[in-house]
């Protein structure tokens, strides 16, 4: 006993620090109603800014605590609330994630651009003194960084709780959540009142933040980073409801990871395996067995149906002699991009655009499960990974081929996404994004850190040799790895194309727009969620031996969690439901990275091209299709009506928002005058070019949406009016009635769920 | 593909003789789900299309007319909380019946339409459909077995055209493995589903709607092409919620006459929740009158709109 409770004293401080966390998190979403994942970044902007004002600028302690906590915290939530969350409708839980996760991945980027790169070391700490052991609890000393996080830990929970419980800001927060409309309508101001929180909340990061920095020898974002992921099992636990809960599986965790260590062989397997994932494994098991989390995204706003209905895609309302225009530009580029690359191209850039062709492969991954699936996954790097170490490990072992090899890492890869689709089957939106990310850092911290995974057999590190490949693939001088990562792309890409447009990637339409109507329509959707994943697990993995080829080594730091968010922030910027979107991004990110490259360090390097991309990813409420994806589509429209003042766009649909529209669809043959119907897709459209080549233009050519290829009117309207419709005396006056109602404006808000 | 040619010849053009509200010689003894209604207003033989329903239920019945009903609903209880939405309520549905389930809001109409098609489970009691018990069954598969649905507040695919829901409803009603067909690129719409798709949307009154995607549509079309989706699905039975709100009077009164068609055609039973009396009316053999989850009255619209407890029910709601 007395052995058990040694190794269980010095857990609660660690234990505080998650719990602290924890409780910020639970905080953030009962008063605001976003799961902050940018809680980590405050936390470590205070905490830089607090240690860069104390040791470099010589502040005091309490001045710097003033500016760093006090001040500067809460004006970034306020400015996160204003600029941010505000605009997203409190239903849209995926705008509210994405926007995190780019807050999450750009707000650490930021500060080596704003302030150059720092290497900051021990911090200095708020209250009592690090160094001083102030009492023993069982032989176990206490110093002042312990003390200070018990202390303060103690002290925020009471307070917060206080807050909630038994103040009418409390109650109003609460209210707030559930619907600022219906809050504001019993005179409360509601947006103020979700400010109050967010600037507490934001405080509470700060405070946090400076708090933990002394813990952490050199302050780095990646330690908070952890420690969030490590707090949102204690919060995931508390059902995101409960702060003293909260707090409570916090600081158990912490416990329970020291007596492990205690007890457990420091040299097993188990100890080094699940120790280091130890929190990563609690959250896994909150979102397997708590059922309240699979309903946290059901919460809805009783006065939704006030909201507009989003307007319509844009999506293929271009005028046909533009896209076959368009079309053959990118034909056209892509002869260039290819001839450049057996040619002339400098290589250093042809291996930059080599990177891109591996990158487009594994966002690919990310257009399948997130474009096309409607589902957040932050695990896509990790399962790149899967599939790279199985194809160098075959390889070093077995003497296969890497090609071969991949193909087998791509069955690993999607082996994996299964199980992660078994064990995340009931979750949705931030349930599903938890358990990814959950699983993500598992693999980081327990399966790839195991030598016999990562490094050779001999124990070296697992560089890509020339004996694995042939055909000369990593020949210095040679371009067959261009053509290579070329092929397999295409190929990648056909497969994509081929999904969506046929009957799965229908499916996964019907599904994104009503699970509901899916289901009671027929469709198995456990079994298609789980196709989904293990198609995009498979060109992950693809993608990951692509990279490894690319790179000539496999390295977990190429796969690691923090890859697998940016690679959605970066995907969901440039279009995360086009094929053409993952390649721009794939390219893009290789490309843009090079040319930082050229700035000088003090720009931050890799970490401004993080920012650019988050930086877009934050639009993504606004424009889901991704920003550049928008901005395409806008300067398409501006030329076309240069080019073509005929084709008017805005005419091209028929409108959902509000303005009735003539189609009143009295006279059937007024579909076919072109301009008052969206451009019709006939479903058969995409099946009427037949080879995987034509497809593949298609996307290039920018064809759209899910599943949609564009077709030009006039073979709708020939088909239309060659077979006149066999309508019987009785139905005649239905149709027209029922067309009729297509002039009200309203319509119902759950269809665009 | 497969069945349509058994059903094409169940598709012939609507008749031109309206089946306006002249029905209401079939009245219905007080025995739910009584078999005499059949006779009364069923023309045609129904003994073949018996036949092929059993068939499509997966079940190797061979008697032409089972004598079970279509659908049995028995001691079906749901609770929220401490809310008793649903409260052991028993009726049955015959095969090409058409039943009104008529109530005041907050009734238990919808929460039993989701305990009779998978969405929620109920707390007790079963749903047999066709002799197949459906407890457990998920909604896909229920929705294979024939029970077809539209929705209160209309769940379309706002991403989709008109005839692509229908493609979508037809091949998921027979599953089956479509990776590959995908990756051939041969999953393009058949001839003779476009022609299915085709027929569907004339029957609902919508024809050459194919191409339309649903995002230009307004409400109450949206509800017809959900309607469609439905019956792209080929139900043997259908449950329509509130079908006509979103609708005017006329619209209202034309897809009555849609549903009467679909039933005496197709013979496919109906069980319609409504607020729109005069459409129940119009489109019912029979009504089930609830209340606070429970039922208060069966017997045909005039019965039950005569029964003092639905006055009372539907006054204290008015008042
Ligand atoms: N998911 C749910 N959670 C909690 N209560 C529910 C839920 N769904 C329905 N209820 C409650 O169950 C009762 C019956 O609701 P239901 O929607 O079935 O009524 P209804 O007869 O369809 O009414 P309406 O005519 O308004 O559509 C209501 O009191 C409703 O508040
Ligand atoms: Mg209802």
């Amino acid at each position: 006993m007395e052995h058990l409770l040694g190794f269980a004293i010095p857990g609660i401080p660690y234990g505080c620090t998650y719990a602290i966390v924890a409780v910020g998190l639970v905080l953030t979403y009962q008063a605001t109603g976003v799961f902050n994942f940018a809680f980590g970044a405050q936390a470590y902007t205070s905490a830089f800014v607090f240690t860069k004002l104390v040791q470099n600028d010589g502040f005091p302690v309490w001045l710097a605590f003033l500016a760093a906590v006090v001040v500067l915290a809460p004006l970034l939530g306020l400015a996160f609330d204003r600029f941010l969350f505000r605009k997203i409708p409190s239903t849209n839980t995926t705008a509210k994630l994405v926007t995190g996760l780019a807050l999450f991945v750009g707000v650490p980027a930021l500060l080596p651009v704003l302030f150059g790169n720092q290497n900051l070391y021990a911090s200095p700490s708020i209250v009592f003194n690090p160094d001083t052991v102030y009492f023993r609890v069982l032989g176990n000393p206490i110093n002042g960084i312990d003390l200070a996080t018990v202390v303060v830990t103690a002290a925020v929970l009471v307070a917060l709780v206080a807050l909630m419980r038994f103040t009418n800001l409390g109650l109003q927060m609460r209210g707030a959540v559930e619907s600022r409309r219906l809050v504001e309508l019993d005179g409360v101001n509601a947006g103020s009142v979700v400010a109050t929180a967010w600037a507490v909340s934001s405080l509470m990061a700060g405070l946090a933040g400076v708090l933990l920095a002394p813990v952490y020898g050199q302050l780095q974002a990646q330690d908070y980073a952890t420690l969030l992921v490590g707090a949102f099992a204690a919060a995931a636990w508390a059902t995101l409801r409960s702060m003293p809960l909260a707090a409570l599986v916090g600081i158990l965790t912490g416990v329970a990871d020291t007596v492990l260590q205690g007890y457990l062989p420091s040299s097993s397997t188990l100890s080094s395996a699940v120790l280091p994932s130890l929190p990563f494994i609690v959250l896994m098991a909150a979102l397997l067995l708590v059922p309240g989390l699979r309903r946290l995204d059901d919460a809805t706003d009783p006065l939704a149906s006030v909201d507009p209905p989003p307007p319509p895609t844009t999506a293929t309302s271009r005028a046909p002699q533009l896209s076959r225009i368009i079309q053959v530009a990118w034909y056209v580029l892509l002869g260039a991009f290819v001839i450049s690359m057996l040619s002339w191209m400098p290589k250093t850039w042809e291996s930059v655009f080599n990177s891109g062709l591996a990158f487009s492969t594994i966002f690919l991954s990310i257009t399948l499960i997130t474009g096309m699936g409607g589902q957040l996954s932050l695990s896509q790097a990790t399962l790149a990974g899967v599939g790279a170490f199985t194809a160098a490990q075959l390889a070093s072992h077995l003497g296969l081929d890497m090609l071969a090899g991949a193909v087998a890492g791509a069955v690993l890869a999607a082996a994996v996404a299964v199980v992660l689709a078994l064990a995340s089957l009931r979750l949705k939106g931030l349930g599903l994004a938890l358990m990814t990310v959950a699983a993500a850092l598992f693999f980081d911290n327990s399966i790839f850190t195991q030598r016999s995974i990562t490094a050779t057999s001999s124990g070296q590190a697992l560089n890509i040799r020339t004996s694995w490949i042939g055909l000369g693939v990593l020949d210095p001088n040679g371009h067959a790895l261009f053509v290579v990562e070329m092929l397999v792309l295409v190929l990648c890409v056909a497969g994509v194309l081929l999904v969506r447009s046929g009957t799965i990637g229908r499916y996964l339409t019907a599904m994104r727009g009503s699970e509901t109507a899916a289901a009671g329509i027929g469709i198995n959707l456990t079994w298609q969620r789980i196709l989904i994943f293990a198609l995009s697990g498979t060109v992950a993995g693809i993608g990951g031996t692509m990279l490894a080829l690319q790179q000539q080594t496999v390295d977990a730091l190429q796969f690691n969690y923090q890859l697998s968010l940016a690679f959605v922030v970066i995907v969901v910027t440039t279009g995360v439901s086009t094929v053409e979107g993952a390649i721009q991004a794939g390219i893009g990110f290789a490309v843009i990275e090079q040319l930082l490259s050229y700035l000088p360090a003090r720009f931050g390097g890799n970490s401004l091209a993080f920012v650019l991309f988050a930086a877009g990813a934050l639009t993504y409420a606004a424009h889901p299709e991704g920003i550049l994806e928008f901005q395409k589509r806008r300067w398409t429209l501006r030329f076309e009506h240069l080019l073509f003042p005929g084709h008017d766009p805005n005419l091209a649909f028929a409108t959902p928002n509000g303005t009735p529209t003539t189609a009143d669809g009295s006279d059937p043959s007024i579909l076919s005058s072109p301009g008052r119907v969206r451009e019709p897709r006939s479903p058969t459209g995409s099946q009427q070019r037949g080879t995987a080549p034509s497809v593949l233009s298609d996307a290039l050519a920018g064809a759209g949406l899910a599943g949609r290829h564009g077709n030009g009117p006039s073979t709708h309207a020939g088909r239309r009016d060659s077979e006149p419709s066999i309508r019987d005396e009785s139905t005649q006056p239905a149709e027209t009635d029922a067309a009729s109602t297509n002039v009200h404006p309203q319509r119902s808000d759950d269809d665009r769920r | 593909m497969t069945v349509g040619d058994s059903r094409s010849s169940a598709l012939s053009p609507p008749p031109t003789g309206r089946s306006g509200p002249d029905h209401r010689e079939v009245h219905h003894a007080e025995s739910p789900g009584g078999r005499g209604h059949r006779e009364v207003h069923h023309d045609e033989s129904p003994g073949g299309r018996d036949h092929r329903e059993v068939h499509r239920a997966g079940q190797d019945i061979d008697v032409p007319r089972a004598p079970v009903p279509l659908l049995r609903v028995e001691h079906v209880t749901k609770r929220f909380g401490g809310i008793r939405a649903v409260g052991d309520v028993t009726f049955t549905v015959g095969r090409g019946e058409s039943v009104g389930l008529v109530g005041p809001n907050g009734a238990g109409k919808t929460t039993l339409f989701n305990c009779i098609c998978g969405q929620l489970r109920p707390d007790a009691g079963q749903v047999t459909l066709d002799g197949t018990l459906l407890d457990g069954l998920p909604t896909y598969k229920r929705a294979r077995l024939g029970v077809g649905r539209t929705y209160q507040r209309a769940e379309v695919f706002p991403d989709m055209t008109v005839g692509e829901h229908l493609i979508v409803a037809e091949r998921a009603r027979h599953g089956g493995p479509h990776l590959w067909r995908d990756l051939c690129h041969r999953s393009a719409p058949t001839p003779a589903e476009r022609r299915r798709v085709a027929e569907v949307l004339e029957l609902v009154g919508i024809p050459g709607w194919e191409d339309r995607p649903v995002s230009s549509l307004g409400l109450g079309s949206c509800r017809l092409v959900e309607l469609a989706r439905a019956l792209a699905n080929e139900p043997v039975l259908l449950l329509a919620d509130e079908p006509s709100s979103g609708l005017d009077a006329r619209e209202t009164h034309e897809l009555a006459a849609v549903l009467r068609t679909l039933q005496r055609e197709r013979g496919m039973a109906l069980l319609l929740v409504e607020h729109d009396l005069s459409m129940v009316e119009a489109a019912v053999d029979r009504a089930i009158v609830m209340d606070l989850g429970v039922v208060i009255a069966t017997g045909t619209f005039d019965q039950v709109m005569a029964d003092p407890a639905v006055r009372i029910a539907y006054l204290g709601m008015g008042a």
